[in-house]
């Protein structure tokens, strides 16, 4: 414990209704706590400079005001000034924190008495500490098969970071982006179509030939275990070792169509791929198997203009939306009905009878309200749903990423950056977007260039003595910060990893867990204080 | 002269992801904003939250906007328009800035909310997160500035032209939601029960959900119209705008939530999938809503003053006519209108719909956000992370040049 007593101040300026608080009753209130040594008034914090604390010297602040102080740096000025470290010097916006949470019946003093004095005992607690920071180990893992996992690692291996890629041996033609696999048909011309393995395979050489990249063997890794500066995997050669990020290119694989004899999308790009003739009719039964997303209507769109314009089939399209939300495809959508290619909308009441591979399609048409009947197409394509591939949703889970349903290695879409995942140090790269190995860069790049990971105030500590390994914080802790230990058979806590929101410390049934700077204690004499 | 600093057009999303993110890097920023507060457009929309978050992205704006404001290291010229941009000759960019300052001068408020309860003609407004601005409501009676214990406050101020150098230039100035006033056919201002989406965000902003016209014990029926402005070249823009299937849904269901007896109509043309979690939300949402795909022929206005739409219903094949107490026409994304201006000046061009078309990286020039395509919040926030990190590949290569 530490006897350094608390200076509280308190900015009165007009513009935060300060000026109808009872000064002497609030200073006398105050001063019968053993906490607080003295309490000062100033006007205008803001601009009065931050000399008039000099004499305070060597005592801890407690400084209470409105939100330009911190908006005007004078909150680093004090500490600057009096030396204060962590632990010394805490501050409460007056507007934010009270006025604005309670109504205007309440007592102002009071509530000041209230604010000043649990702070204040919080802080008298404290433990000054210097602010740890740990920087995350060298070494990225990028793991992924595909042309995104290639170009996350070129992209990187330009910038002069050394990356190692890890394959997951899962080669198959993943659906989505039909452009990108076979380039843009009428921009190229038909005959520079490239299909997706020979593209894939040479940027896999392009990357290769970067000093700084390294395949590992594919499927190498046994098991992995995070540390406070990455991941360490173990493969399955016994090596072991140390990434401090981890970028996972999710390959995404297109369910098999559950109709006997209808293709999927991947099957029909393989077909195209190996160059077997598309000819007769050719239908497309979309939002059927699963809802079609805007960037699957749109590489529909490209194999049908592509495939009519080829072997002049008859192409028919049948949906229930068309999700022309990505760039470009409202045009292409309108091209494809001028060139014949026939679009259904159909209703609810849609039939599809499959005999052995003979398919009879039955449905209304929005648009005209007509009844269709299709007999025989020669080419059924159903697109499937797109899931991540088996491995990368083992590598996910593996990693204990929350996923957004089966879909995406993701909690929720509301990152502040768009790579982040529930894991800090565990990107995501999409191949979406124009921007997204740009925004990828940008994530790992600010990893490696901060001073280092802050380590949270409130840390817990374990008891040693106290801990009985029965791993219940391990299991509550919701950043999955706490790990056990099995040498010395005391739980760990990750010290990068862990937010310091004491459900731990709440929840461990040997009472072992104290945080620090928020003991139980300090808590318990602060509401004593108040009385 | 500072070799890294990087100017800033805009401060909405799009601007304030930037500038966050290059000051955490460690760069001089200035950013421009034609408003005198930051946030853009969406700050003042609304959560839409109904059970659960629904992740429209709204939030993320005032998180950001808080953000900006800690960042006491970003230099911001607010109520400001690029008037000039040249090159320096190998110096990178030099670039003229017109400042017309409002009326409350946002360096000296310290928020304590005085002249708002002075003003009589309610133009002193609050930005959330933000700072209290005056409006072009003011009248100039001076009320304000008796009040302001701080001095903040001036009625006229002049005009500044100030000149500075940047070594980059981002252009995040955003997009103009369509008017639907422009045509006749939706009949918007005929009826204060004929609003856009843009209006209703607001009312959702302020948490009244229904203009004061609409009585919210007997709001019986609601309809949305999708695609105004959008998907059709004779009535706006050829393109979809992307943002109106989703944030007209989120809204429909928060306001079936809260008016549960409400009838809630959605006349659309295709549902176009947003968001991650797509699926499990539009399950939710169709429990709620009925969808009608058609697009209404006329709109008129019955003797009772209530909007009437006229489709033609596919299902019972024939023409039909229904009654409502407010229409939502969800507008979508138009332009901006300075972007015509901005490619002249910085020699970028427009695509043909009008959206600055970006070849980022030359000559220093850089476009992200709503003004190059229309996005949603988070799409703007990703797209705004990879310019980031253009910008400093950017910079570090004119480093290595010199
Ligand atoms: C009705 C409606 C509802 C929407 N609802 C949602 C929703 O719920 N969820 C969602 O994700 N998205 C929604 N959107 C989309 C969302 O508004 C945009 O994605 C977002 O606002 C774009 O941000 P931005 O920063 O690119 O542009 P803006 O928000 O437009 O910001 C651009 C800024 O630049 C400034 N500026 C412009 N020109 C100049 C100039 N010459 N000089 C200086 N400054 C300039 C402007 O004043 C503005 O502050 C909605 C759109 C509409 C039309
Ligand atoms: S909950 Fe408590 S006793 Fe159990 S392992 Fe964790 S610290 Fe030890
Ligand atoms: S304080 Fe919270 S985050 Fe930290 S280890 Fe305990 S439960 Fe996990
Ligand atoms: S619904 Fe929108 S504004 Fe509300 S919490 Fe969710 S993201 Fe934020
Ligand atoms: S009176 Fe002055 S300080 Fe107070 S809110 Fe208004 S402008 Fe800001
Ligand atoms: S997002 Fe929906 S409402 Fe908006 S233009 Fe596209 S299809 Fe129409």
């Amino acid at each position: 414990m530490n006897d350094k007593k608390i200076v509280a101040v308190l900015c009165d300026h007009g513009c935060r209704n300060g000026s109808k608080i009872k000064y002497d009753e609030l200073k006398t209130n105050l001063k019968k706590s053993e906490v607080i040594e003295d309490f000062l008034l100033v006007n205008k914090a803001c601009d009065s400079g931050v000399e008039f604390l000099d004499a305070y010297k060597g005592r801890k602040i407690l400084f209470g005001g409105c939100s330009l102080l911190e908006e005007r740096g004078i909150y680093s000025k004090i500490k600057e000034r009096l030396g204060l470290k962590n632990g010394e010097f805490r501050s409460f916006d007056v507007k934010a924190d009270l006025y604005d949470l309670y109504p205007d019946k309440v007592n102002l003093e009071e509530l000041l008495v209230c604010k000043i004095l649990s702070m204040g005992t919080l802080l008298y607690h404290a433990e000054p500490y210097e602010e740890e920071r740990i920087k995350p180990a060298e070494g990225i893992l990028v793991y992924g098969d595909g042309i995104t996992a290639l170009r996350t690692a070129r992209a990187l291996a330009e910038e002069d970071i050394s990356v190692e890629v890890l394959e997951t041996g899962e080669q198959f033609l993943s659906p989505g982006l039909f452009s990108q696999h076979f380039g843009r048909p009428d921009q190229r011309g038909l005959s520079s179509v490239v299909s997706a393995d020979e593209r894939r395979k040479s940027e896999r050489n392009r990357v290769a030939g970067f000093k700084n990249v390294r395949f590992l063997p594919s499927d190498a890794f046994l098991s992995f275990e995070t540390v406070e500066d990455g991941f360490v995997f173990t493969f399955k050669s016994g090596e072991k070792r140390k990434f401090g990020t981890v970028v996972i290119a999710p390959e995404r694989e297109e369910e098999q169509s559950r109709e006997t004899g209808a293709l999927n999308l991947t099957d029909l790009y393989g077909k195209i791929v190996c160059g077997e003739p598309l000819k007769g009719e050719v239908v497309f039964l979309l939002d059927y198997a699963a809802d079609t997303s805007p960037e699957v209507f749109k590489d529909v769109l490209l194999a049908g203009k592509y495939i009519k314009r080829r072997f002049a089939s008859e192409v028919r399209i049948l949906m229930k939306n068309a999700k022309v939300s990505v760039s470009g495809a409202q045009e292409l959508y309108d091209e494809c009905r001028e060139q014949g290619i026939i679009f259904f909308k159909y209703l609810e009441d849609l039939t599809l009878k499959n005999n052995y591979g003979d398919f009879e399609i039955e449905g209304t048409d929005l648009y005209t309200g007509d009844k269709f009947l299709i007999k025989e197409p020669d080419i059924l394509v159903i697109p499937g749903r797109s899931i991540l591939s088996p491995r990368s949703k083992n590598f996910a889970e593996a990693l204990e990423l929350l996923t957004i349903s089966d879909r995406y290695p993701q909690p929720d879409s509301l990152w502040r950056l768009p790579n982040e995942t529930n894991r800090p140090g565990v990107f995501v790269a999409y191949p979406t977007g124009d921007n997204s190995i740009a925004s990828l860069l940008f994530s790992v790049r600010a990893r490696l260039s901060t001073a280092g990971i802050a380590v949270n105030e409130h840390i817990p500590v374990v008891d040693e003595d106290k801990c009985v390994y029965c791993l219940t914080c391990v299991r509550v802790c919701p950043f999955k910060a706490m790990t056990t230990d099995s040498e010395s058979r005391v739980a760990k806590v990750l010290r990068t990893v862990c937010q310091g929101c004491g459900s731990c410390a709440a929840e461990c049934p040997a009472e072992a867990i104290q945080l620090r700077n928020l003991t139980g204690e300090s808590l318990y004499q602060g509401i004593r204080a108040l009385g | 002269m500072s070799s890294n600093s990087v100017c800033i057009i805009g401060a909405g999303i799009s601007g304030l992801t930037v500038a966050n993110n290059l000051v955490n890097a460690g760069i001089e920023v200035t950013l421009v904003e034609r408003n005198p507060y930051p946030g853009g457009r969406a700050l003042f929309y609304g959560c839409k939250a109904s059970d659960s978050c629904v992740h429209c992205g709204v939030c993320l704006i005032r998180e950001a906007v808080m953000n900006f404001r800690r960042t006491h290291n970003i230099k911001s010229q607010f109520s400001s328009e690029l008037t000039g941009f040249s090159r320096s000759n190998g110096e990178g960019i030099l670039l003229e800035i017109e400042t017309h300052p409002n009326i409350i001068d946002w360096r000296l408020c310290t928020e304590c909310g005085k002249c708002i309860e002075a003003c009589p003609e309610n133009a002193v407004k609050i930005a959330p997160g933000w700072k209290y601005y005056v409006d072009s409501g003011c009248n100039d009676c001076g009320k304000c500035v008796d009040v302001c214990p701080e001095g903040a406050i001036a009625l006229k101020r002049e005009s500044m032209r100030e000149s500075i150098h940047a070594d980059c230039l981002v252009i995040a100035s955003g997009f103009k939601p369509f008017d639907p006033s422009v045509n006749r056919k939706w009949s918007y201002g005929e009826s204060p029960r004929i609003i856009t989406g843009s209006d209703l965000e607001e009312l959702f902003y302020t948490e009244n959900y229904l203009p004061g016209v609409v009585k919210k014990s007997d709001c019986k029926r609601i309809a949305f119209l999708q695609c105004v402005g959008s998907r059709n070249v004779t009535e706006g823009g050829e393109y979809c705008s992307r943002v109106c299937c989703a944030y007209a849904l989120q809204m429909a269901g928060r306001l079936k939530d809260e008016f549960p007896h409400t009838e809630i109509d959605f006349y659309y043309m295709d549902i176009q999938h947003f968001g991650k979690d797509f699926e499990s939300f539009f399950g939710d949402v169709s429990r709620k809503v009925n969808f009608i795909n058609s697009n209404p022929i006329t709109f008129s206005v019955d003797r009772a003053d209530r909007p009437v739409v006229r489709y033609e219903s596919i299902t019972e094949q024939k023409d039909k006519e229904e009654a409502y107490d407010l229409v939502v026409l969800s507008n979508g994304i138009a332009p901006g209108d300075k972007n015509e201006a901005l490619a002249k000046m910085t020699g970028l061009s427009l695509d043909k719909s009008g959206f600055l078309y970006a070849m980022n990286g030359m000559g220093g020039v850089f476009v992200t956000g709503a003004c190059k395509q229309p996005m949603r919040i988070e799409d703007c926030i990703e797209d705004a992370t990879g310019v980031t990190g253009e910008v400093l590949s950017y910079l570090e290569e004119r480093v290595q040049v010199k």
